[in-house]
């Protein structure tokens, strides 16, 4: 079985300003995702994330080096046909429906017949949308666009789902909600690839992950190899019985320079991944 | 190509039922009523028996002007500005090929100018019968006639608005850029004539814009309803041919374009 995405030495470059200076916005990245994984693409903002989809989803074309998706180039109809992407912002006209809008991406992608209408429902209804389809997606909020946008991304069963910044904004329900269908696409032998910065999100679901900076990948691979790899100190969680037995655990590894540090919040892991990787906090990353 | 067809229809019946929504439609019908309006208005001046010949040159008036207009607006209003590039953005994320996504759209514009046109055939020869008095003709032939040249009219406009839209990323110059184009297309021979005067490369600029800009002014034969001359059917096939030409090469770039665009 081919490997869902596969770059190689994948660069790209932009012309700026009146001058026409070249801006390299992705520089030779090899990066290989297989299929049926759930891979992370991490990185600071302008480390080149939203190009390096834009590549695979052939709206961008290749300065250099080649990028194949599900075995083909990009470029061909057919192959877009068997991916689905969100995009990073709303996009859609406002003057049509949810529903009119998530047909026409159904008919798009090459359903058709009767089985268009049960596509259709079955997506709308797996973003939570069914029952105010029909209302115009101008008078949507943003979490519900975030929706209509899974939801015309889903509609014909995709192979890849490319989601970009699927999550920024949402409430914690509509971010649950786009979990849970990055699970079930995996659940049912598909790839996902999601570019997000909600770490407590990916480290839910992910389980490979690739890291940009500056155009350049500094870390790629299965998130549980990457993790034990990692040079930093050995994580471990405690079930104590009681609060007063943490408290001596607490004063005991305190005489010895170590610390006690609550792990409720998840995402600490990848987030930690992330900066020791790139060797700054995000924002400086990407300068 | 079966599908590329497919998505062509689907991508047309998407663009009219944007402009329906965005009540480009209205636009539509608001051109139209107000030749209605002018020419019901002005009837109730004596001019000497010259009533219909009124109607009928502002008829010249509305079909030119109106028909531009309503393809200006249907045109810019699918591809134009940050909410077209970004529908654009979208849809071509999609399994459709750009020739598909370009035909669509023209298909689109071109249903809306057709409406125009049915319109205006149904005005026209309504207020022709009113001005004319009891003996009253609507030279039906030569009405059919205007209302076909108008429509490739419109096709050629569209296919070379949707390559400006195509080339300019700011919808504001995508407007003015059309405008100017309209207005070069109107006004060719005067554009054409002028460079001849310039000492330096004159024919050859001439020559450039005889080539480039199509001349728009050959479709406006509504003056012939007015003067109550015929137009000749070889003459509405010749122009029909002379449209499709130029339509077909701007859309075959504004395909190459889309093809081309990054996004």
């Amino acid at each position: 079985m081919p490997a869902a995405v596969e770059l190689q030495q994948l660069t790209k470059d932009f012309r700026t300003g009146w001058l026409g200076r070249r801006r390299r916005a992705v520089d030779g990245i090899y990066l290989t995702i297989p299929t049926g994984a759930v891979c992370a693409l991490i990185g600071p903002n302008g480390s080149g994330k939203s190009t390096t989809i834009k590549l695979l989803l052939g709206l961008l074309t290749p300065t250099a080096g080649a990028c194949r998706v599900l075995g083909s180039s990009p470029t061909e109809v057919a192959v877009r046909r068997r991916m689905g992407y969100v995009p990073e912002s709303a996009v859609w006209p406002e003057q049509v429906t949810a529903r009119e809008w998530v047909d026409l991406a159904a008919r798009l992608s090459g359903l058709s017949g009767v089985g268009v209408k049960a596509a259709v429902d079955a997506a709308l209804d797996a973003v939570d949308l069914g029952a105010c389809a029909d209302r115009r997606i101008g008078t949507y909020s943003k979490g519900q666009r975030q929706r209509v946008e899974l939801a015309q991304a889903i509609v014909h069963g995709p192979e890849l789902l490319i989601l970009d910044e699927p999550a920024e904004g949402l409430d914690p329900e509509s971010a649950a909600l786009c979990v849970a269908i990055m699970a079930r696409q995996r659940a049912r032998g598909g790839t996902v690839l999601i570019a997000s910065h909600q770490f407590d999100v990916l480290e839910s679901v992910c389980d490979h992950v690739a890291i940009l900076g500056r155009g350049r990948l500094c870390a790629a691979g299965p998130l549980a190899t990457l993790a034990r790899n990692s040079e930093r100190a050995p994580t471990f969680a405690i079930e104590a019985a009681s609060s007063s037995l943490v408290d001596e655990l607490q004063a005991w590894l305190d005489a010895r320079g170590a610390r006690l540090r609550p792990l409720d919040a998840t995402g600490q892991h990848l987030g930690a991944l992330y900066r020791e990787t790139l060797g700054a906090e995000p924002g400086r990353a990407s300068r | 190509m079966k599908t590329d067809l497919r998505a062509c229809g689907l991508i047309a019946l998407h663009g009219v039922r944007v402009s329906v929504r965005q009540r480009l439609f209205i636009g539509v019908g608001a051109a139209v009523l107000v030749f209605a309006w002018l020419a019901l208005e002005l009837r109730a001046f004596h001019f000497g028996g010259g009533e219909v010949r009124l109607v009928a040159d502002l008829a010249v008036a509305a079909w030119s002007i109106g028909g531009l207009a309503v393809t200006l607006m249907l045109t810019l209003g699918h591809l134009g500005g940050e909410c077209g590039h970004r529908a654009r953005t979208a849809l071509l994320s999609k399994a459709l090929a750009p020739r598909a996504f370009v035909a669509g759209h023209w298909l689109a514009v071109m249903i809306g100018v057709g409406l125009f046109v049915v319109l205006m055939l149904g005005v026209t020869a309504g207020l022709m019968l009113r001005t004319g008095g009891p003996d009253a003709r609507v030279p039906w032939a030569t009405l059919v006639q205007v209302g076909l040249l108008t429509l490739a009219k419109g096709g050629v406009v569209a296919a070379a608005v949707m390559l400006v839209c195509g080339l300019v990323r700011s919808g504001a110059l995508a407007g003015w850029l059309a405008v100017l184009l309209v207005v070069a297309g109107q006004l060719r021979g005067v554009f054409a004539a002028l460079p001849e005067r310039m000492q330096i490369a004159g024919p050859v600029v001439a020559r450039v814009i005889e080539f480039v800009v199509p001349d728009l002014a050959l479709f406006d034969r509504g003056g012939a309803l007015g003067a109550g001359q015929r137009i000749e059917w070889t003459d509405t096939a010749w122009l029909g041919a002379y449209a499709g030409l130029y339509a077909a090469g701007f859309l075959a770039l504004a395909i190459q374009v889309f093809r081309r665009r990054e996004i």
